[in-house]
């Protein structure tokens, strides 16, 4: 069996061709660049964008896998949880080849599609041995930032443990980024500078660390950021700047993985797994290895190019009501929100418990 | 040649399907941003009112803007995704151009065409003799666009059905010409060669953001 996928939820446009053992036939993501210069994505750029591309990259994908359309047995589109009108132009392109063609086609839970990208695998790269169900995950991204436990491969077998209650991991590299000047997006350069940095020089706000919850919070680093560029001036000299992301990288990743190995240890399962964009974070893999290995735990990592958004991981999350002969054809509609049931609060305030 | 043809740039989403460029079969909705869940039923039942298989349909014709931005995407995308699956090719052309194609002959020239824009502005184009585009289309302000429209284009005749709100000196009105349908699009699309297609949206206003007025960090342009 043959799944195309699309995906257009954020600022990349991806086509994928995966058979129905998660084989990448071919993985095409056109990454759109016209937001650089807003320091952040603009939603209707997005949108335009994707219609721009949409059609050349289902294309690209179609050649490279060397199938024609009649070669696909059932197409999978993400839906939710994005930006609207981006997720729209994906989904309507879908419609129309499902109509077309008389293919069913499946709306995508974006976060399912992460935390699925575990299981790909291309022919370009060394055999992965998949982890075995069910396993803990970390999905940390620019709009995301979670833990799962994960026990099948569809909705209802996905169950949050805990969220950020504020922005995202990725989303607060990208603040700090811009609070420092480095740009958009800013998670490569942060981790890039961090490398050379001492990560406790600058004195940071922990995020949400000591708690056992599996809840997280970011928006208090990045202030603690902000204020310190306040009193400080942007950093003057190479080493502070790499001092200061070096202190923010480790603070984020040290929340991430300590509460990464208390999710595996409430659930009681042997394999973790860390998704995402921000898995594609050098410092955020290399500790969390080293923290499983400690506590006995399986670590498995995606590639990186399943990490980031991409058409491939959407595939697969498609493929299992697919298989079973669903059709979402006269019910697909888009939506800014996941599908997944939620355990944390967005906002400030008391928690009970 | 057979064509289906699709506008959704304003609140009225249609579909047609034509024999040249002889109406068969139209189909409309006018729900409130229900493009995308409406647009296949409407297919469907023009289909099943011609007794048409898809597969005998020779070209898709959709209708490019200015319009809601996120309508015309809707559309677009949609008769995009039909092309490819059925292997035709698609040709875009104009919303306010399908206005004025879709008037009767007896209708005089120029022709300008209007559609409610929001946000206090209208989209406006003008048209000569035989549907050649005066200019582009553009965005104007509500209050002074149609007096400057009217000195431009002197003995126009307005379409739209926003046109007397307006207080157009001389307005035609019609079903298929008061807002941009799919109608018209057929018409424009017939004889259009391929190689003539809009193939980009006319969004005429841009996305509305601004550029951060942030230098970058002398240190990254090093590090980096």
């Amino acid at each position: 069996m043959l799944v195309l996928g699309l995906e257009t939820s954020c600022d990349e446009t991806g086509a994928a061709i995966v058979d129905d053992t998660g084989r990448v036939l071919a993985d095409v993501v056109q990454s759109q660049v016209v937001h650089t210069e807003f320091g952040g994505i603009v939603p209707e750029l997005a949108s335009r964008d994707h219609l721009k591309n949409g059609g050349p990259v289902l294309h690209q994908a179609l050649a490279l896998a060397n199938v024609s359309l009649a070669d696909i047995d059932g197409i999978a589109v993400t839906c939710r949880p994005g930006l609207s009108g981006a997720l729209l132009v994906g989904v309507q392109l879908a419609r129309g080849l499902a109509w077309a063609s008389e293919k069913p086609v499946v709306g995508v839970d974006h976060l399912v599609g992460h935390l699925l990208a575990v299981f790909l695998s291309y022919p370009d790269l060394a055999p992965a041995d998949p982890p075995k169900l069910p396993f803990v995950a970390l999905l940390a991204s620019g709009g995301h930032t979670a833990l799962y436990r994960v026990d099948g491969f569809e909705l209802s077998a996905v169950r949050e443990l805990g969220a950020t209650r504020d922005d995202a991991a990725g989303e607060a590299f990208d603040k700090v980024a811009k609070a420092l000047g480095l740009g958009y997006p800013g998670g490569p350069v942060i981790d890039r500078l961090a490398k050379e940095g001492n990560p406790d020089a600058i004195p940071l706000a922990r995020p949400m660390s000591g708690k056992h919850t599996l809840e997280f919070s970011f928006s208090g680093i990045k202030t603690s950021v902000a204020r310190w560029v306040e009193a400080h001036g942007r950093p003057g000299d190479d080493q502070t700047l790499r001092d200061v992301c070096a202190s923010f990288q480790r603070r984020v990743v040290d929340t991430l993985v300590k509460k990464l190995v208390l999710a595996a240890r409430q659930e009681r399962v042997e394999t973790v797994v860390i998704a995402g964009g921000v898995a594609a974070n050098r410092e955020l893999r290399e500790r969390a290895h080293a923290a499983a290995t400690k506590a006995g735990l399986r670590l498995v990592v995606p590639p990186f190019r399943a990490c980031t958004d991409n058409a491939a991981m959407i595939a697969f999350a498609g493929l299992t009501r697919l298989r079973r002969g669903e059709d979402d054809s006269d019910a697909l509609s888009v939506s800014p929100k996941t599908a997944l049931a939620t355990v944390t609060r967005k906002g400030s305030g008391r928690r009970a418990g | 040649m057979r064509l289906l043809c699709i506008e959704t740039s304003s609140r009225r989403g249609s579909v047609v399907l034509a024999e040249g460029t002889r109406l068969v079969a139209r189909a409309t909705h006018s729900e409130l941003n229900a493009h995308a869940e409406r647009l296949r039923a409407l297919l469907d039942q023009v289909l099943a009112e011609a007794g048409w298989s898809k597969h005998q349909l020779d070209r898709l014709g959709v209708g490019m803007g200015p319009g809601s931005f996120t309508g015309l995407r809707v559309g677009i995308a949609f008769a995009q995704g039909i092309a490819l699956g059925l292997d035709r090719p698609w040709i875009g052309a104009g919303s306010l151009e399908a206005m004025a194609a879709a008037c009767p002959a007896e209708v005089g020239w120029p022709r300008v065409a209007l559609l409610d824009a929001r946000r206090d502005e209208i989209f406006a184009q003008a048209f000569a003799g035989a549907g050649r585009p005066e200019g582009i289309a553009e965005a104007l302000p509500r209050a002074s666009g149609l007096a400057s429209l009217a000195e431009r284009y002197p003995g126009a005749v307005f379409l739209g059905e926003i046109g007397p709100a307006l207080g157009a000196p001389s307005v035609f009105r019609s079903e298929t010409s008061d807002l941009p349908d799919a109608a018209g699009i057929a018409v424009l699309v017939a004889g259009r060669d391929p190689a003539d297609s809009v193939r980009e949206p006319l969004y005429v206003r841009d996305s509305g953001a601004t550029p951060q007025n942030l230098p970058p960090s002398p240190i990254v342009r090093r590090a980096g």
